[in-house]
């Protein structure tokens, strides 16, 4: 699901902090709740992404975690983060070591749910990968699956930070600018322009798991473009000064 | 359209759309011709129509352009103006003409479903959302006289990278470009139309998740499929023209004397239809997934096949998907279906089957208090054989489709 930054044949560098999850818990036996920061690396360079960037993994191991439990817990983050009520969106999706697996997306904090550039006129921002620890990485850890349960997430901090204080380049981040803390964010007004049927249909596909990237309209390239036929038109005594056709 | 009196390529014409008349000048779709063709493709000048503008074609007025399917871009023709059916009714938006009042969703399909790489994949998933039901296209063959089993033959020499290997042999089609309705199918989710037999193979994996490859059977030595590994230092070339030089790992299927294609993943130039193909050989096959991986990274290769084929295809499908190309070849080219099919399926697939679950895990892990009948419902409605199994736990099925269970 992403790329990654390979050193040579066999050596890469962290696609994510997931690793420290299994490192942890062979260390240390339940109950774990543990955060950890770290840098990870992808090879994508562009006005969101950079090569090298920070995320923070969350576990939490015990006799009766729940999913509920999850929710709980990035519920109170993203409302302590960012501000009470936003509105936070579960939509089921998929990890390797995760099942149930939800990514999290949160009420656009730009234009409040309304639509803009920001959130791609969806009114909501990708923001969290979580979900219920997959029973197998319990059995290699060497812990029962029957007894413990647990749920991870993971965020980017980058990601997180350009939300709440509006920063649209992470590159700002590994650059020194004159009045960066000052940086704007552009709004655009207007609200969402939803169609209803083709919108409704992939609403209720990202929600069951397959995420609806874009929506375009065939044809789009033939607009203004009919049908049309040709008759004769009268014959022209003089052609070469003939001025119109009638 | 008269001839033009400043321009010997072009024609001074009327043009009407049922309501108004335009003038125009154009080059006429048949030289030197000077009739009235009655549907033609026209786009009156206006801002958003393709950048048209009102203006003045070497001397003389011109409202609008009659467009080719070069011009248009829905096509490769270039040489002169596009003609529609002559019962075509003026005026009509082209859109509707070429059924073209479509939306295209594009979906990110998380890698432990490909089951939704294919229209069918997602309106299942649609009707169990909806509660409405399935569709599923037809797949009756048109079939003529002759068993196919006096005409060819199938010979799978390692079953475990290819356990399953269908075809049909289809005769009397004629080559040819394919009709609109299947080439804005497939320009819609960014396929090239090729010819109608090709585009077909491209259509019905993208309708049903299955790849399928067809080949000219007069190129087919001994006129059979043997399909094997490659040989150490073996040479092929693929049809996107390079000569590979392969290894001992690499699934191919071959003819009685050579290879004719890189199994699942691209065919070869030695067999392709051609302009005057009429008889083809159709393939509809399962390929073991981490073969297909490994091949297609060592040729650094990927195609929308290896793509499917890497990720798993239902083993239940496979036949399936070989009578609904066949139904469409012969739809669209003409001929018919020798009688009958092969099926060579040594070694049976292993699907996921009877996987114990327990009501009060399920709830215990969510967090939450659903009913078992609830359950229950849910999972039947997503094809799933649920068969109780004591008080608390069911052992469930899921449809072979489903490739994302661990056999």
């Amino acid at each position: 699901m992403q790329d990654t930054f390979y050193i040579e044949e066999g050596i890469v560098l962290r696609t994510h902090t997931s690793p420290v999850q299994v490192r942890t818990m062979e260390r240390v036996r339940p109950p774990i709740r543990i955060l950890s920061p770290g840098r990870v690396y992808r090879p994508d360079s562009d006005v969101s992404h950079t090569p090298m960037f920070h995320q923070v993994e969350g576990l939490m191991v015990d006799r009766g975690i729940t999913f509920g439990d999850l929710k709980g817990v990035l519920t109170y983050f993203v409302h302590e983060i960012f501000s009470p009520g936003v509105a936070l969106k579960f939509r089921p999706s998929f990890f390797p070591f995760t099942e149930p697996s939800a990514e999290v997306d949160i009420q656009c904090v730009i234009c409040g749910g309304g639509g803009c550039r920001v959130c791609s006129f969806t009114g909501w921002l990708e923001s969290l990968g979580s979900g219920m620890v997959d029973p197998a990485v319990f059995l290699n850890v060497g812990y029962d699956p029957e007894e413990m349960t647990g749920f991870a997430f993971g965020l980017g901090i980058e990601r997180i930070a350009m939300l709440k204080y509006g920063i649209n380049d992470i590159r700002s981040f590994s650059r020194m600018m004159a009045g960066f803390y000052e940086s704007q964010f552009e709004v655009a007004s207007g609200l969402c322009r939803y169609r209803l049927r083709p919108r409704d249909l992939a609403e209720r596909l990202t929600m069951a798991g397959l995420e609806v990237d874009a929506i375009e309209e065939a044809g789009a390239s033939f607009e203004g473009v009919v049908t049309a036929g040709s008759f004769p038109c009268c014959p022209i005594p003089n052609r070469k000064n003939s001025t119109c056709v009638r | 359209m008269l001839p033009h009196p400043e321009s010997e390529k072009l024609h001074l014409c009327e043009v009407s759309d049922g309501e108004r008349t335009y003038p125009s000048s154009a080059a006429p779709p048949i030289p030197g011709q000077a009739t009235p063709w009655p549907s033609l493709v026209w786009v009156p000048s206006s801002p958003e129509a393709m950048s048209i503008k009102s203006t003045r074609l070497r001397g003389q007025p011109s409202e609008g352009m009659l467009c080719s399917e070069d011009e248009l871009g829905i096509g490769d023709d270039a040489s002169g103006i596009l003609i529609l059916p002559p019962s075509t009714p003026l005026g009509v938006d082209l859109k509707d003409v070429l059924a073209l009042r479509d939306t295209v969703l594009d979906i990110g399909v998380t890698p432990n479903r490909a089951d939704c790489l294919s229209i069918v994949g997602v309106a299942r998933e649609i009707a169990a959302l909806t509660g409405k039901s399935l569709r599923l296209p037809a797949t009756e063959v048109l079939e003529n006289d002759e068993d196919i089993q006096g005409l060819t033959s199938v010979t799978i020499e390692d079953p475990d990278l290819c356990p399953r290997y269908t075809a049909r042999l289809i005769k009397g089609v004629t080559i040819g470009p394919s009709p609109a309705w299947m080439r804005q199918r497939l320009e819609a989710v960014g396929l090239r139309s090729i010819n109608n037999m090709v585009d077909v193979t491209n259509f019905v994996m993208m309708e049903l998740g299955q790849p399928l490859h067809a080949f000219d059977f007069r190129f087919l030595d001994e006129g059979r499929i043997v399909v094997r590994r490659s040989r150490q230092g073996e040479r092929f070339v693929s049809l996107d023209e390079k000569e590979r030089i392969l290894k001992d790992n690499t699934l191919m299927i071959c003819d009685g004397v050579k290879p004719v294609a890189i199994g699942g993943i691209m065919g070869g130039l030695n067999s392709e239809v051609k302009e005057d193909t009429t008889t083809i050989l159709l393939e509809s096959a399962y390929f073991q997934p981490a073969s297909i991986r490994r091949s297609a990274r060592w040729m650094n290769m990927a195609t929308d096949a290896s793509f499917r084929f890497e990720r798993g295809i239902d083993p239940e499908g496979v036949i399936r998907a070989l009578n609904r190309a066949a139904r469409l070849m012969i739809e669209l080219g003409g001929g018919s279906s020798c009688r009958g099919l092969i099926d060579a399926y040594p070694a049976k697939i292993a699907t996921c089957q009877n996987i114990p679950l327990r009501a009060s895990r399920v709830n215990a892990i969510l967090g939450t208090q659903i009913e078992p009948a609830e359950m229950v419902r849910i999972l039947r409605g997503l094809e799933m054989i649920v068969v109780p199994e004591g008080d608390d736990e069911w052992r469930v099925s899921p449809p072979t489709f489903r490739v994302d269970g661990d056999p």
